[in-house]
């Protein structure tokens, strides 16, 4: 699927999140539209994955095991899920105190960020963590 | 047809700008004001006009890229569903979640039609449901225990 979109305009809405969020960090990768979060999630920044059920896939048929918030570590994926749909993804990168972490993610069509699990447009979704078993 | 010029597509804009999927984009059009301005003042036929125009050509910015979704959720929003049945006609080469997000509308707009039957001897309680959906397709459902 050509995902491809026009980045004119994309610049201007990574700025406004960089001033929205100003304590995550924002990384000079993107805007693009190769890859979206759950392309850097789950396929190394390759492709541009859609949505819950491909994502359910992923998760089943790669071993990922439901762990608790606690439990999860630098590796793990989180999940941003409402009403059952899958919405975003990211890779633990730090853990912090009060079972908060520092997460990597991809912003839609936008660029790479380091946030907070709550410090993101999706910081109301339900969360779920995930650790591949192998 | 609408006047791009006069709507302020800036939230339908970071909306696309971070949509993953298309469930989220059309989640968040629903009350985006761009949106619910076309629904209120455009007669649905002058929506559609404007959709057949807006997607016969690649998008050359992001305001371009949203349009057509934002004229759809707008015209979803009038609940004309043969407005929107002809809008998800429309084939497009250039906008990958058109058809995706026509057929999702649509669907909502015009709930499955569950017509129940006695067949005796069949199922536990005699009963089985017919359901037909947009795509026509027909679904058969048992009620109970097959015998």
């Amino acid at each position: 699927m050509n995902r491809a979109i026009p980045t004119h305009g994309m610049l201007a809405l990574v700025a406004k999140y960089r001033r929205e969020y100003p304590d995550a960090t924002h990384r000079d990768v993107g805007p693009c539209s190769t890859y979206n979060c759950h392309g850097l999630t789950f396929a190394s920044r390759r492709t541009w994955l859609p949505g819950t059920g491909e994502i359910q896939r992923i998760l089943e048929d790669d071993d990922y095991n439901r762990i608790e918030a606690k439990d999860a570590g630098v590796g793990d994926v989180v999940v941003y899920s409402l009403q059952g749909i899958i919405e975003h993804t990211g890779i633990i990168v730090e853990c912090l105190p009060f079972n908060d972490k520092k997460v990597l993610s991809k912003w839609g069509n936008l660029h790479e960020v380091v946030h907070k699990l709550a410090d993101c447009p999706w910081r109301d979704y339900d969360k779920f963590y995930y650790r591949v078993v192998r | 047809m609408i006047d791009l010029s006069k709507i302020d597509l800036s939230g339908a804009e970071e909306t696309f700008a971070l949509a993953n999927t298309p469930f989220f984009l059309m989640k968040r059009l629903r009350s985006d004001p761009a949106v619910l301005q076309i629904a209120k003042c455009t007669p649905a036929q002058e929506i559609l006009e404007s959709i057949k125009s807006a997607v016969a050509e690649a998008p050359k910015n992001l305001r371009e890229a949203i349009f057509p979704y934002v004229c759809l959720v707008a015209l979803s929003l009038k609940s004309e569903s043969a407005a929107l049945k002809e809008a998800g006609a429309i084939q497009t080469n250039h906008f990958d979640w058109y058809s995706y997000v026509a057929s999702v509308l649509f669907e909502e707009g015009n709930p499955s039609k569950v017509i129940k039957y006695s067949l005796p001897g069949y199922f536990q309680d005699n009963q089985v449901s017919i359901r037909t959906d947009s795509s026509s397709s027909v679904v058969i459902i048992g009620s109970g225990q097959r015998r």
